[in-house]
């Protein structure tokens, strides 16, 4: 029965949500609120397609509980475009050729949000340790792990930090390369 | 999916009076880490819990508290709390190490260190720093408080002295008077994610008269994570070289033994023990700290 009445921030901005007591934070969001970039893998917390952004910190969206977000702040890979315009770091995954088909990828974005907003030029092993909850079974890593490096290097930073201004890229022209 | 009510107390008090009423048919929810996966695991079967009581808003629960001579970790504390104190304090380090290496960024962030104590898996890595550090869990009901050493609390896998409807507040443990050193290895399949297949903690705690007070404790290999008494009195006593490390390693062998019997995977693992229980003991005097890695196997 829908009796729980949450109440919640999720990519900027506040939301009144009618659940169910035992639904988790992924069904919230991808049945109440339409965000359905949070993917579900496995919902036992082992694969990290449903990463998502609690309070900042990286978690796994099948291992909170509805209630258990009250008054806490989400974001998911939506947050991440502005408007057309995509974020550095998911252009980087687009040119670096890390999406094949696409389930771990919103997962992986938001742990390297994640690392990145603490980390602002992290080592290869870093990365590699903050996405080690994260698993893909198409790329073998390497790219993702290239497309994190990438999106450092690029001098209007990495996702999260809105209002830099970026020269707007449309992913159908790197497709025609 | 299993059905069942949740409320979100807002302070102990509330909590523990919310349970007491609900005795036996609620579950205490922290990081849900455990919980969760087990509740998907029941899809289908008859409900174990009517309803959780989620302890996540209990802010006086999470901290970590350090006087001269004791240090308190609140239950709520996550392992990424513990990885982000700052380093220097001994007892503090080995478990900051030992969060370092269980199950991934995700889960640290989430996963507390009081559930994975209750929760009390064979394999938990908590434990083994833990009993080392001469823990002792509080655990508080409507009823009042009391207080048990780790060693006491774990009564057999998945299994602890906890009386619901009490929750675990609080782990402490003395401080290290003077100079302490440590070290920690953890072996399982993978990186990161890997339940462990074998964790060593040793710490040594340097004695007034110039000697050490040697603590050995030994995860995932027996049926409840334990201290290796005597291994520790032999290196007190002979002294932490070369030769008493060989045997102690053997010595550490035949502790698990003594406990698991011969066991199909006994030609495998107990070799396996005194070579890197060597290797953990040979990197304290060698004052190593090894690279922030699981060891695979």
């Amino acid at each position: 029965m829908k009796d729980l009445d949450l109440r919640m921030r999720v990519n900027g901005k506040d939301v009144e949500v009618l659940t169910s007591p035992n639904a988790r934070l992924i069904d919230v969001l991808r049945e109440e609120l339409g965000l359905t970039s949070v993917k579900e893998g496995c919902g036992v917390g082992e694969c990290g397609a449903c990463t998502v952004l609690m309070d900042g910190e990286a978690v796994n969206a099948c291992l909170v509980l509805a209630g258990q977000v009250e008054g806490a702040s989400i974001e998911t890979a939506e947050s991440l475009e502005q408007g057309d315009v995509l974020d550095p770091l998911q252009l980087a995954f687009i040119e670096a050729g890390s999406v094949q088909c696409g389930y771990c990828t919103p997962g992986m974005l938001m742990s390297s949000v994640a690392l990145l907003r603490k980390k602002k030029d992290p080592t290869r092993d870093e990365i590699r340790m903050a996405l080690a909850g994260n698993l893909c079974r198409c790329t073998g890593y390497v790219q993702i792990v290239e497309a994190v490096v990438r999106a450092v290097q690029t001098e209007k930073g990495p996702g999260g930090q809105k209002g830099s201004k970026q020269a707007r890229s449309d992913p159908r022209d790197l497709l025609q390369a | 999916m299993l059905e069942f009510a949740f409320i979100r107390p807002k302070t102990l008090s509330d909590a523990l009076k919310e349970l007491e009423r609900h005795h036996g048919e609620w579950k205490v929810l922290a990081g849900g880490t455990d919980l969760l996966p087990s509740v998907r695991q029941r899809w289908g079967e008859d409900p174990v819990f009517r309803g959780v009581v989620d302890i996540t808003g209990l802010k006086e629960l999470r901290g970590v508290w350090v006087q001269d001579d004791v240090i308190a970790v609140g239950s709520l504390t996550t392992f990424s709390d513990i990885m982000g104190l700052p380093q220097g304090i001994p007892e503090l380090d080995i478990l900051a190490r030992m969060s370092s290496e269980m199950g991934s960024v995700q889960i640290r962030n989430r996963a507390t260190v009081g559930g994975n104590l209750v929760n009390a898996s064979a394999c938990a890595d908590s434990v083994p720093p833990l009993l080392a550090l001469d823990a002792f869990v509080e655990l508080a009901s409507v009823e009042g408080t009391r207080a048990l050493p780790l060693e006491e609390f774990i009564s057999a896998p998945g299994e602890t002295k906890i009386k619901p409807p009490e929750v675990l507040t609080r782990i402490y443990f003395p401080r290290c008077k003077l100079r302490a050193e440590w070290s920690y290895m953890k072996m399982g399949r993978r990186n990161s994610g890997a339940r462990s297949r074998m964790t060593i903690a040793v710490l040594r705690l340097a004695t007034e008269r110039d000697g050490w007070q040697s603590r050995i404790a030994i995860g995932a290999v027996t049926p409840t994570a334990m201290r290796l008494r005597s291994a520790e009195h032999l290196l007190d006593t002979a002294g932490w070289n070369s030769d008493t490390i060989c045997r102690c390693a053997g010595n550490s062998r035949a502790e698990v033994e003594a406990v698991t019997g011969a066991r199909w995977s006994s030609a495998y693992k107990l070799p396996v023990i005194e070579n890197v229980m060597r290797r953990v003991l040979g990197s304290v005097i060698r004052r190593e700290v090894s690279s922030n890695r699981v060891v695979t196997i």
